[in-house]
């Protein structure tokens, strides 16, 4: 997969979880999940659980903790299916 | 280093069984906290257990971060060690609660993180949890308020809201302003000029809290 369809099959992955819905349409790789999308912090393990049955990887803790932003998501997504 | 968190879950915005699911929750706790809670489970069911961790954590992490900008918050690094006090969730605050101290939070939660050790204090109402770190829980003020919308625009305004009032009692003399800083967590301003006073948000669902820290008066 590109990064660009990562990026679209995530933004599935994220609608739940945010009410902004105009900026979830305007993500980028910059995007904070928190600071930009509203995200609680409290769903924050919900995506990742999300992101592990869509993509059937394991995200360990290590790289839970990098994923703060749509970039760094597309990154750990990617080494993970990388790694399958 | 003088710092205040302060961490609020609405329990009916849980997923109760998503909670348990053997998936979900080691993303938050250790091997040793689950461990921990055969000692609990005959007192809590495992989802509150769950939640009322990641609150302890949460707060920690937001009393840190507001030294630390850098900080990630990784749940499952942030070690919770004893758990005690009184845990029936049967306290109810109602729709809005304002105290100094904490004889209300009725338990205490020690963690270590970085070999660093923290206290915290919970309390579990019908409707949520929440937990307060800070220096001296004596000179602690902090409010739990129920609200009617639970999206983000409603909950940041509410708990501001909230906030400023609260302050305000002790500033009568000065209006009080809150902005956020770049880090992200709420500052004190009086006009142009930031006040000493740590200040820390939490909201979740239906549910906000304020914490500060003040000089005794």
């Amino acid at each position: 997969m590109t990064r660009q369809e990562i990026l679209d099959e995530l933004k599935k992955v994220l609608n739940p979880y945010t009410t902004d819905k105009e900026a979830l349409a305007g993500i980028t790789e910059d995007t904070d999940l928190i600071k930009d999308l509203k995200i609680n912090s409290a769903n924050l393990v919900d995506i990742i659980i999300d992101a592990e049955s869509k993509y059937d990887i394991e995200i360990d803790y290590d790289s839970a903790d990098r994923m703060t932003n749509v970039g760094s998501c597309i990154d750990v997504i990617s080494e993970k299916m990388g790694q399958a | 280093m003088i710092s205040v968190g302060n961490d609020i879950v609405d329990l009916h915005a849980i997923d109760q069984s998503r909670t348990s699911d053997p998936r979900f929750y080691p993303k938050i706790l250790s091997a040793t906290e689950q461990q921990l809670y055969q000692r609990f489970a005959a007192r809590l069911p495992m989802w509150l257990w769950v939640w009322l961790l990641w609150s302890a954590k949460e707060a920690v992490y937001k009393y840190l971060k507001r030294h630390e900008p850098t900080l990630v918050f990784s749940p499952a690094k942030i070690v919770i060690t004893e758990i005690t006090g009184e845990f029936t969730p049967t306290t109810s605050f109602g729709e809005m609660v304002s105290q100094i101290g904490a004889s209300q939070l009725s338990i205490t939660i020690l963690s270590t993180f970085q070999n660093r050790q923290f206290t915290t204090r919970s309390c579990i109402s019908n409707n949520c949890i929440a937990t307060f770190l800070t220096d001296d829980f004596d000179r602690l003020h902090w409010g739990i308020e129920q609200i009617a919308h639970d999206d983000y625009k409603s909950q940041s305004a509410a708990v501001r809201a909230f906030a400023t009032k609260n302050l305000s009692t002790y500033f009568t003399s000065r209006p009080i302003t809150i902005k956020k800083s770049t880090i992200g967590y709420p500052e004190v301003y009086f006009g142009d000029s930031p006040l000493p006073i740590p200040l820390s948000f939490a909201h979740h669902g239906n549910y906000v809290s304020y914490a500060f820290l003040l000089e005794r008066y």
